[in-house]
């Protein structure tokens, strides 16, 4: 089967078992809205958050969602044992990750409006006439962020402490990720046209480095050791 | 262990002469103008951030070759590259805010070059992690871990410094004082020569612990007949 | 293998203090007495960030340096050893159990 076919079906099925379930999505969601709460709290004592603070909040956030998403996605699988029923199959490899991240970046857009959403009214984020940077700038940090996690999260497999590795593999390697996010947005916020094209850039090439890897590395990866 | 003998005694007698050699000509060397005393931590320090990098380089490179081609001896030398790694790293970053406290007047700075290393040493960390915990197939995912690492520093490098930078500027040795070379490239010598000693009984290590892995099947083999 | 192993030991902890003696010999940053001039103005000296008589000996930091990379090397290599110790033993036992079956 052709690969972006077997891709779009496994997407496809994907989708098809979290709306019957419901249970990831609004897990996430109401994760990330409690979190935001939290850094409320955190940071909302006195006068109006700064730009920088905004774009930390932002990120942070994101992060800390996608990593509890991912985990509990891969549970799920190793519940059932769908990933290795995958890789049993004739389907190409690179199509399984893909589908997988295609899936997880799916279920991060739907976080991230609730997310942004909830900025603008609790953090008074301005997006004003920004709107297609920003989410420029989250799609690709997404994907960059979630080719990583997803990777690792995929091959943790059985592993007791997988909850606590998956952050601790994961967040050194997307460090540069975070950086372009934050100080991109910040740009952004600040009409800062330039900065905020070269981060852009930077996290185009971020991700179409790792993605690669991630591509060529999933199989030999989940084969496990010899 | 009978192979072993003379490494552990040449990485003893390196540690001798470059730890008791090298100190009388690092002092003897020229003070630095600006820095004073406290710059000749830079011969241990910048020997220890190459040999820092290596070890990741190392470490990578075996990676791939047991990723892709289930090489025994490329996971071998990952797992070696990578306790060097750690090791070297450690000593950059205790070393580093020692230097800085004198030449900064703060412990950290996030200056540039230490971030980086902070953050190469953060995954060669969770490398050592990784194999240790991470279930079956650990041995692979760690080799992953290192390649991404690896592929990750330019890009760590360059996003950590558009953020922030205040470290000495690179050309910080070929602009050495003619009085400072000799001492550098000694100390740089004796490191670079450590690093391979290190790295030759890490490997005897992991051979000898494959051979016990080879040893237990035999016994099952034998249980089973 | 564990005489040599201690005796190695020793030796190294020997050295190390070698070192530092011979560090702590090596004369540290002359600090000339802050004297007012004329106008009342001190003579800044090297260490313009530290706080006013905050004061850490250069020669104890670079020790602290040197020691610690000492140290650090040390350990590592008493840990490969110790860990090498455990195999060879580990393989020796095999090794019997084998010939015994053999």
């Amino acid at each position: 089967m052709p690969f972006v076919r077997s891709a779009a079906l496994l997407l496809w099925k994907d989708v098809v078992v979290e709306l019957r379930a419901k249970e990831l999505v609004y897990a996430t969601v109401f994760f990330a809205a409690i979190v935001l709460l939290v850094f409320a709290f955190a940071f909302l004592g006195g006068p109006l958050p700064t730009v920088d603070v905004s774009a930390g909040v932002l990120w942070v956030a994101l992060v800390l969602t996608g990593t509890l998403g991912i985990g509990r996605a891969f549970e799920r699988e190793r519940e059932g044992d769908t990933l290795r029923a995958l890789m049993l199959s004739p389907l190409p490899r690179a199509a399984i990750y893909v589908s997988k991240l295609a899936a997880i970046a799916l279920l991060m857009a739907i976080v991230e409006t609730v997310v942004v959403l909830l900025m603008i009214l609790l953090f008074h984020l301005s997006v004003a006439g920004e709107a297609p940077r920003l989410v420029a700038f989250l799609a690709l940090g997404t994907l960059g962020f979630a080719a990583v996690a997803a990777l690792f999260g995929a091959s943790l497999g059985r592993a007791r402490s997988r909850d606590v590795l998956l952050p601790l593999l994961t967040y050194p390697v997307v460090v540069p990720v975070l950086i372009a996010g934050t100080r991109g947005t910040v740009a952004l916020l600040t009409g800062d046209g330039a900065v905020a094209s070269y981060w852009l850039k930077f996290l185009l090439v971020f991700d179409a480095i790792f993605v690669t890897i991630a591509v060529r590395i999933f199989e030999p990866l989940l084969r496990g050791d010899s | 262990m009978k192979g072993s003998k003379p490494l552990y005694l040449v990485a003893t007698l390196l540690a001798v002469a470059g730890l008791l050699w090298a100190p009388q000509l690092i002092a003897a060397a020229p003070r630095e103008a600006t820095m004073g005393f406290v710059q000749k931590i830079f011969y241990y320090h910048v020997p220890s951030a190459w040999l820092c990098f290596l070890g990741a380089f190392v470490c990578a490179g075996g990676s791939i070759a047991y990723l892709f081609k289930d090489s025994e001896a490329g996971d071998r030398v990952g797992v070696a590259g990578a306790e060097l790694t750690v090791l070297f790293g450690l000593c950059v970053l205790v070393t580093g805010p020692l230097w800085a406290r004198k030449a900064w007047g703060v412990w950290w700075q996030w200056d540039v070059r230490l971030t980086t290393t902070l953050l190469l040493w953060m995954i060669f960390v969770a490398y050592l992690f990784a194999r240790r915990y991470g279930g079956p197939g650990a041995r692979k995912l760690a080799a992953g871990l290192a390649l991404f690492g690896a592929a990750d520093v330019p890009l760590i490098y360059i996003s950590v410094s558009i953020w922030r930078t205040i470290h000495p500027k690179t050309t910080v040795v070929p602009t050495l004082q003619a009085g400072m070379r000799g001492p550098f490239w000694l100390s740089l010598g004796t490191f670079t020569v450590l690093f391979f000693v290190l790295l030759g009984m890490r490997l005897q290590l992991e051979r000898a612990r494959a051979r016990v892995d080879e040893l237990h099947l035999a016994v099952e083999d034998l249980e089973d007949r | 293998m564990k005489k040599f192993a201690s005796s190695l030991f020793w030796l190294l902890v020997a050295v190390l203090l070698l070192a530092l003696v011979g560090v702590a010999r090596a004369e540290p940053d002359a600090k000339p007495p802050a004297q007012k001039d004329a106008e009342g103005f001190e003579p800044v000296n090297g260490d313009m960030m530290m706080q006013r008589g905050e004061f850490i000996r250069a020669d104890r930091l670079v020790a602290g340096a040197y020691g610690f990379i000492f140290a650090a090397v040390v350990v590592y290599v008493a840990s490969v050893a110790a860990r090498a110790r455990r195999v060879e033993l580990e393989a020796e036992a095999l090794r019997r159990k084998l010939e015994k079956r053999g």
